[in-house]
Order: structure tokens, then C-alpha cells, then sequence
């Protein structure tokens, strides 16, 4: 606590007591104008695409060096009030005009600026288990960059309650849990999600677990634990009680695991245990309904086939069937 | 079945039958197309029709007040039925006997002998004003109509119902909404409309529930024991109507258009059914 507290007040200093350094020295770093860069930035006979390290992943991709300053002033940076400049973020370039060696440092998110969420993140139990499976799940923990990323560029960031931030982190949790994507996707919240609607008012994996800070279900602290999970839901249902949260948000019907848990259950005759799970009563209605539709489709399907012949051979042989 | 000039028709259903019916047709569109791209979220054609009918909540608007419209109808058709059985005595008529909807001993006999005709060995059996499919398609309708209309009420208003049960029994409302509607709109999609006009004997369309009438040759090839029984009761002339072009070719237009999309969208279901098996 008192870690975060020194690191705030430290980033409140440097944002205050940088610029005014910096403009006292001659003040030509704040005359370095976002206009400097979009120069060459902004126009497509300068730059173009170009191959690119991710340095902090390794991943090689092809970058187009086109900068789109408008939707740059839609994003989170653009749009905040500290009226950010091209070499707040890309701060090896501050004092540099015109043109500049070809490998930048990667920006830095944390340092600087947001060490207060930043270490929310990176020193969370979440990333120390994705750190302990990396090599199992062949997945690095996803940067700040990777969840933060804007529709064209990682400079886009967009603001928390963008429908694309958030699309972005149910992808970024369902790469690693896929069958905790399945099952959110045979609910509304998820339903709804994978259709391609992902406002604030339909909850994503981050309205429930939390962005940052991700415990699991059974630690109280956590958003859908016993002490918060009421608060959670009241979020966007309005009077959710003790009662409504005991709704089923992965459930597990349709994935085998929940068959062999049970035939597991089954083979110990712990009853007690099935009859206190309701993903029991919720497999049963849905084995219900597929034995319905598979007898009333068959029954009915032989039926009209039958008919469907019978009638054509009545009017071949030219009789109404009713042997007239 | 193209009308020949001189070809004498029957009322079949009366006016409020058919406008209710009508209304049943626009309302159980309305909530399918609305709610099947929701239980196959994961397919491409699912995004397109959500999108096209107006995304979340647009969508979610139309699919509550088609439900509405579901309910009106269920109103009126209670209320018609109540209002035979009370006050004019006649309950007894549509509750139990030939003219009755609700199934009967007869319809025993009546499934024994299609079966019979359908495996070759017998006549086409010849059936009453419902035949006992007929019956079903009904008694399901409304079996499932009140299964949807409670479950829906409880994905409605999740946290009213979590007064009185406990948050999973949402979610048991959602699974059997889910696969009810799949149901009905798969068995009203592919059975009932080839009961109702895809025969080869209708096909295209069987305009008796949009203009309300039969001709006598249909009547007495499908329900001969109807056409007997009312001939030797000699009340059939008192069923005669003139024909109505107009309103036989507006059933044409509407009805057509809407066979293809029913018929599509359930193919799009089945196949993405079993896609998502493979
Ligand atoms: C004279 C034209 C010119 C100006 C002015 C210019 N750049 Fe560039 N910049 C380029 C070119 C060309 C590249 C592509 C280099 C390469 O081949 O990788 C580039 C690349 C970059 C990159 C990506 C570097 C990497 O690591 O791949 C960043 C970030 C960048 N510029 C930021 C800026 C900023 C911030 C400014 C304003 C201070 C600026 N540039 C001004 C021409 C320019
Ligand atoms: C909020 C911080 C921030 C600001 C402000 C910012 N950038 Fe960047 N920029 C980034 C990040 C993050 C990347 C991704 C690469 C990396 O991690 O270094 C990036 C990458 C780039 C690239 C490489 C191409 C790409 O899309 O990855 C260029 C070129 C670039 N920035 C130019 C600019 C220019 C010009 C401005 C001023 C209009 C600007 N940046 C302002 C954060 C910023
Ligand atoms: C697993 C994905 C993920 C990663 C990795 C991640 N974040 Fe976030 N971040 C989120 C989510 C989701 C939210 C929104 C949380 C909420 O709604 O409270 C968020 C919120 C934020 C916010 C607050 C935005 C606001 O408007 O309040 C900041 C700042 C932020 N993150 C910075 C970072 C930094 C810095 C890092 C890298 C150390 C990082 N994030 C890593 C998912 C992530
Ligand atoms: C790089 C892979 C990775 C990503 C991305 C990821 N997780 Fe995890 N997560 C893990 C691992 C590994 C565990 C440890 C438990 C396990 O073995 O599955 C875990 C555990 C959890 C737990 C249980 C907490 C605990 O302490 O056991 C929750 C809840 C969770 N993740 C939610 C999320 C959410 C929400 C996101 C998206 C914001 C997400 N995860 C993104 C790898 C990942
Ligand atoms: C409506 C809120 C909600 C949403 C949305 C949601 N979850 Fe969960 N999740 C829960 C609850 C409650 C539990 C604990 C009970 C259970 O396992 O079903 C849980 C359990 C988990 C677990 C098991 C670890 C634990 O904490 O018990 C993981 C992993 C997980 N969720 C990942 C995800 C991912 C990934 C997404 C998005 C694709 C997601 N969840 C969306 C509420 C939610
Ligand atoms: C970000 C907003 C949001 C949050 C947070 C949220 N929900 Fe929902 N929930 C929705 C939306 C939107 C719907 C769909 C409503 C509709 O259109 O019918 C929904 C529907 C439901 C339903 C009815 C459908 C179903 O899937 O069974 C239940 C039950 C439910 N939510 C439970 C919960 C619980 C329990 C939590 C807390 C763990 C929670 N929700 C958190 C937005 C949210
Ligand atoms: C009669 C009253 C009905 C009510 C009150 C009702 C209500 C609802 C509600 C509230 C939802 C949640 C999704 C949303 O907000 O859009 C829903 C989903 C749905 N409805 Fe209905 N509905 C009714 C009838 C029907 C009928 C007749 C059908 C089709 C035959 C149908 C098909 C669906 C489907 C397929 C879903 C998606 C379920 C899923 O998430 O998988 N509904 N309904
Ligand atoms: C394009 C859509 C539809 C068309 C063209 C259509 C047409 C018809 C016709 C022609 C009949 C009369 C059959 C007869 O001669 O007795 C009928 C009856 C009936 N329809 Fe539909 N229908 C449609 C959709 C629906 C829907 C969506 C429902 C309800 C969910 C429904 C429920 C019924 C019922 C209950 C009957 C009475 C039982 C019967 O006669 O089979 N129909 N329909």
C-alpha cells in the first residue's frame, strides 16, 4: 500500500515538475508539435508499411507508419485532458526533429505514467499463475498493450467502456479459457457478447472476474466471491440478491466433462452431490428437451415422408385414395 | 388447388380464426427470427439476421412485443372458448364430440387406419372436421405457448423471479426457452407446413386458414366423414360461400414468402445443429 501510495505521488511530481524543467531549458520540447511528426507521419508518400519486432512478445509483424491522428484524438490518450503529445509515449524521440534512427524503445506504460492500475496487473496471483503455465499453455501473459489495444494500432488505446476494449478482453481470456468461453456462451451475457454486442450494459468476462485484479471464485475477495458478488450483479441488475446470484455463469450441459464428473460421482454413489448441484437439474432439462425434439422429429418426419408417397402413388393410379 | 369456376366452397374458419391465426403467423415470425440468432450466436448467419433485425436491444424490443402479440392471441382464444362453453350452452360441442379439437377415442382408430393406408394396406382413412394431427399440432401449440410465455417471463425480469426461486432456475428457464423454441419453430417450419400446403396435393399454399374456405371436392377427399355427415344432416348448403379472388391472391402473396423464409432459416438450424455435432 504504501508502495502505491509513494509511486502515485511520484508520477504527480515527474508530470508536474518534467514539463516545466523541460520548458525552462529553452522550451523547445514543448514546441515539438504533434504537427512535427504528422509531417511525415501523416502522409503516405513518406511512410508506408513496414516489418516490425514486437520487442516485448518477438512476435514479427508487418506495421503500416501511418498515423491516424483522429482516431488517436478518440482515444483514451487523445481524449484526455493532459492534451498528450506524440513524445509523452515515444519519449526516445523527445528533442529529436525531423528524421530518427528506424528501432524505437517500446513504450513504456507503467514507469511513468501507470504504475497505480499498472501493478494492480502485474503483481496480481492471476499473472503469477499464467507465468507458472506459460510453457503448458504455450502463452505468454498477455502485455498491457495486447488488452489495451485499439482497432488499427496499439496507440489507439481506447477508453475502458469502449465496446471494442472490451470485445478485446474476452478474446484476450478466452485464448487460455476456452471452455470457460463455451459455457459463458450458452448464457444471455455471452450469447449476446458473441453476437457482437459488447457494451457496458452486457456483462463481459471482466465485468464479473475483474480486468486486473483476478482471484478465484471461492477467495471472498474476489468480485464473484461470496462478499462481492451481490455488489457485482447490482452492477446492471438492479435488487440482485443472495438469491439471484446463485445463477449458474459457466454452465456445463453441453461440455463432457460435466459427464464424466458425474458418471465419476455415480460410480462413488455420492447422490448428495448431484442433487446439490444444479448443473444436474439444468443437464437433465436439456436431455429432456433433445430426447423431444429427436422422438417428435422422427415420428413425425417418417410420417409426412409416407404421406408425402402415398399421396403421389393414390393420384398415379388415379383414385382419391378413398378406393373411388 | 386452383378454383374452377363452378366449384362450390365451404367456410372452414370463420373470420376470427383466421385473424387470429394471422396474428399468430406475424407474432411467432417476429420472436423467432428475433430469438433463434441468439441460441446460434456462433454462426455467421445468426450476426447478419440480429444485425439486420436492429442488434441488442433493438432486437430484444421486437421479440417482447411479439410476445405481446403472443399473448393477445392467447387472450382472445381463451376468451372465444369461454365464451361458447359459458354462455351459449354449447361447450359440450367443442370440448367433446366430432366438432372438438381436444382428442377423442375415434382418433385411436383414425391413427390405426393412416397407418394402414400409409404402409400400403388400406384406404386413405377418412377423417372428421380435425384430423388427429391436427389435434396435436393444437394441444402442442398451447402447451407450448404457456411453457414460453412463463420461461420467457422469467428471462424478463430475472431478478422479480429471484424473489421466489433461486438464481439457477433462470437458467433452467433459459435452456428449456431455448429448446422449446427450437422445437415448435422447427415442427411449425417443416410438419406443419407440410401438412398444411406442401403435400402434393396443395402445394403451394392451402389457402382454407387465410380465406377460410374449401371446396367440396377438397372437403370430401380430406374429411369425407365431415362432408357425409353434414350432407345427411343436410346442413352443408347453410356452410356455402362465395368465392373471394382478392382474397385468395393476397393469401398467395403473403403466404409464399413466408414458407421460403421458415423454410430457410430451419435449414440454417438444422445445419448449423449438426456442424456444431461434427
Ligand atoms: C522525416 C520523417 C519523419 C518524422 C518527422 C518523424 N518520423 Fe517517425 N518514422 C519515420 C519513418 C520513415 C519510420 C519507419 C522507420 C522504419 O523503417 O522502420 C518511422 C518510424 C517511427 C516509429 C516506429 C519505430 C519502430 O520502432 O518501429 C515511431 C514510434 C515513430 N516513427 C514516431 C515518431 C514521432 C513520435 C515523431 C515526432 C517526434 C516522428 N516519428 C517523426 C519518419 C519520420
Ligand atoms: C499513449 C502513448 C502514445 C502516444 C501519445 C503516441 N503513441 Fe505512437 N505508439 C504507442 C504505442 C504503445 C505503440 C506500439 C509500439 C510500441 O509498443 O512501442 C506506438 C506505435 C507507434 C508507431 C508504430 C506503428 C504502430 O502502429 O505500431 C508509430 C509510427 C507511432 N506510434 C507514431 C506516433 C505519433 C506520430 C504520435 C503522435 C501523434 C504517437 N505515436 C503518439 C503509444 C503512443
Ligand atoms: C488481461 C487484460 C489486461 C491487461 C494485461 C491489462 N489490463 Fe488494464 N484493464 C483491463 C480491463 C478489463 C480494464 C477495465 C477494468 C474496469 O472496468 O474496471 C482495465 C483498466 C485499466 C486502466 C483504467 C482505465 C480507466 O479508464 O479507468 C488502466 C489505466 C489500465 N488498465 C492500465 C493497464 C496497464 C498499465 C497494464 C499493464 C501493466 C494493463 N492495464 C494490463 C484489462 C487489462
Ligand atoms: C496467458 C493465459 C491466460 C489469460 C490470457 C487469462 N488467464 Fe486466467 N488463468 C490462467 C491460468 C494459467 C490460471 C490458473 C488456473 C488454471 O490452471 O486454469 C488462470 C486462472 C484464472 C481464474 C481463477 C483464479 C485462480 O486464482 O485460480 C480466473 C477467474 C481467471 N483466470 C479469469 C481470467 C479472465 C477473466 C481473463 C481475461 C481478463 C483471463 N483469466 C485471462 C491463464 C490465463
Ligand atoms: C455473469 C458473471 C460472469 C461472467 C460474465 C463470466 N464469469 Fe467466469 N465465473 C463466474 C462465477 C460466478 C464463477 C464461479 C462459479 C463457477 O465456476 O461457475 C466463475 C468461474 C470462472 C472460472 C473458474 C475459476 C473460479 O474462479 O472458480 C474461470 C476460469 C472463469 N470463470 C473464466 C471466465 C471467462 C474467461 C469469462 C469470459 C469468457 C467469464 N468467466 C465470464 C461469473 C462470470
Ligand atoms: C454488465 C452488465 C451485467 C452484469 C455485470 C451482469 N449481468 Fe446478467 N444480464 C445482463 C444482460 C444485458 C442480460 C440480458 C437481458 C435481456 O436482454 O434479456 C442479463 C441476463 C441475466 C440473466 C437472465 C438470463 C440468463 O442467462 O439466465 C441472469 C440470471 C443474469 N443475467 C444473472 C447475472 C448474475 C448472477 C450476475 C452477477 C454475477 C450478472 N448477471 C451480472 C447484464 C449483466
Ligand atoms: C410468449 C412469450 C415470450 C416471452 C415473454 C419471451 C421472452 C424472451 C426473453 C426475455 C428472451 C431473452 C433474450 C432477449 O432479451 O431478447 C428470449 C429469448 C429467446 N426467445 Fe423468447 N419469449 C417468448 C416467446 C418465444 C417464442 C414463441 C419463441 C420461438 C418459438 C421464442 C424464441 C426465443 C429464443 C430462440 C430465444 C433465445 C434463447 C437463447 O438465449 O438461446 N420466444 N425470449
Ligand atoms: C407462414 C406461416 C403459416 C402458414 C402459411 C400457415 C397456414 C396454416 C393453414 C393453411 C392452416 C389450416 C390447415 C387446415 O386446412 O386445417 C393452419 C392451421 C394452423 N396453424 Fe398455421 N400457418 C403458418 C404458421 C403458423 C404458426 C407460426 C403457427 C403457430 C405457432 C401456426 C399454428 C397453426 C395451428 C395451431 C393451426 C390449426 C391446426 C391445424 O389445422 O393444423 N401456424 N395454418
Amino acid at each position: 500500500m504504501h508502495i502505491k501510495k509513494w509511486a502515485g505521488i511520484c508520477r504527480n511530481v515527474m508530470l508536474w515538475v518534467l514539463p516545466l524543467f523541460f520548458s525552462l531549458s529553452g522550451g523547445q520540447v514543448l514546441a515539438q508539435e504533434m504537427e512535427d511528426c504528422m509531417e511525415c507521419h501523416g502522409d503516405s508518400t513518406k511512410v508506408s508499411k513496414v516489418p516490425r519486432i514486437e520487442r516485448e512478445t518477438g512476435e514479427v509483424k508487418v506495421v503500416s507508419m501511418l498515423v491516424d491522428k483522429d482516431a488517436f484524438m478518440h482515444s483514451a490518450h487523445g481524449l484526455s485532458k493532459e492534451g498528450f503529445t506524440c513524445t509523452d509515449c515515444h519519449q526516445d524521440l523527445s528533442g529529436v526533429y525531423g528524421e530518427h534512427a528506424a528501432l524505437l524503445q517500446p513504450v513504456d506504460c507503467v514507469t511513468f505514467c501507470h504504475d497505480d492500475p499498472g501493478a494492480s496487473y502485474l503483481e496480481g496471483s492471476h499473472v503469477g499463475h499464467m507465468k507458472e503455465k506459460e510453457k503448458e499453455k504455450k502463452r505468454a501473459p498477455p502485455t498491457c498493450k495486447e488488452c489495451h489495444i485499439g482497432q488499427n494500432s496499439m496507440r489507439e488505446t481506447p477508453v475502458k467502456d469502449d465496446p471494442f476494449h472490451r470485445g478485446q478482453i474476452n478474446q484476450m481470456c478466452s485464448g487460455c479459457h476456452e471452455e470457460y468461453k463455451l459455457t459463458y456462451c450458452t448464457n444471455l451475457h455471452g450469447q449476446l457478447a458473441s453476437l457482437g454486442y459488447c457494451n457496458t450494459d452486457i456483462a463481459n468476462c471482466s465485468d464479473c472476474h475483474g480486468g486486473h485484479e483476478i482471484l478465484k471464485s471461492e477467495d471472498p475477495a474476489s468480485q464473484v466471491g461470496k462478499k462481492h458478488i451481490v455488489e457485482t450483479c447490482n452492477k446492471c441488475h438492479k435488487g440482485a440478491d443472495q438469491k439471484f446470484v446463485k445463477h449458474i455463469a459457466h454452465p456445463k450441459f453441453k461440455r463432457p466433462e460435466l459427464y464424466k464428473d458425474l458418471l465419476k460421482a455415480l460410480k462413488d454413489r455420492d447422490l448428495k452431490k448431484i442433487a446439490s448441484d444444479p448443473q444436474s437439474y439444468l443437464m437433465l432439462i436439456f436431455l429432456m428437451y433433445m430426447g423431444i425434439i429427436g422422438f417428435t422429429f422422427t415420428a413425425f418426419g417418417t410420417h409426412s415422408l409416407l404421406m408425402w408417397f402415398r399421396i403421389l402413388q393414390d393420384e398415379r393410379k388415379g383414385e382419391d385414395g378413398h378406393g373411388h | 388447388m386452383a378454383t374452377k369456376k363452378e366449384e362450390k366452397l365451404y367456410l372452414r374458419f370463420t373470420l376470427f380464426h383466421r385473424v387470429s391465426h394471422l396474428l399468430l403467423i406475424i407474432s411467432f415470425f417476429g420472436l423467432v427470427l428475433t430469438g433463434m440468432p441468439l441460441a446460434f450466436q456462433g454462426q455467421d448467419w445468426a450476426r447478419w439476421l440480429y444485425a439486420l433485425l436492429g442488434g441488442y436491444p433493438t432486437c430484444g424490443y421486437i421479440h417482447r412485443i411479439c410476445a405481446g402479440m403472443t399473448f393477445l392471441c392467447a387472450f382472445l382464444h381463451f376468451a372465444y372458448v369461454s365464451n361458447i362453453v359459458l354462455r351459449k350452452g354449447e361447450g359440450a360441442k367443442i370440448m367433446w364430440g366430432v366438432e372438438s379439437i381436444m382428442l377423442q377415442p375415434r382418433d385411436v382408430v383414425d391413427i390405426l387406419a393412416d397407418v394402414k393406408w400409409l404402409l400400403g394396406f388400406g384406404p386413405r382413412p377418412a377423417f372428421d372436421r380435425w384430423i388427429y394431427w391436427e389435434k396435436f399440432e393444437y394441444l402442442s401449440l398451447m402447451w407450448g405457448t404457456i411453457v414460453m410465455a412463463v420461461t420467457g417471463f422469467m428471462l424478463w425480469f430475472p431478478t422479480t423471479f429471484s424473489i421466489a426461486f433461486p438464481g439457477w432456475a433462470m437458467d433452467i428457464a433459459l435452456v428449456a426457452h431455448r429448446y422449446e423454441a427450437i422445437l415448435a419453430a422447427a415442427f411449425v417450419f417443416t410438419i406443419h407446413f407440410i401438412h398444411t400446403h406442401l403435400l402434393p396435393d396443395r402445394i403451394p399454399v392451402d389457402e382454407a386458414m387465410f380465406t377460410g374456405r374449401v371446396s367440396g371436392e377438397e372437403l370430401q377427399h380430406e374429411r369425407p366423414t365431415q362432408y357425409k355427415r353434414l350432407l345427411e344432416a343436410g346442413i352443408l348448403e347453410t356452410y356455402r360461400v362465395p368465392p373471394n379472388r382478392t382474397l385468395s391472391l393476397l393469401s398467395k402473396i403473403v403466404a409464399v414468402p413466408l414458407l421460403l423464409i421458415g423454410l430457410m432459416l430451419t435449414s440454417l438450424m438444422v445445419s448449423s445443429l449438426i456442424l456444431d455435432l461434427i
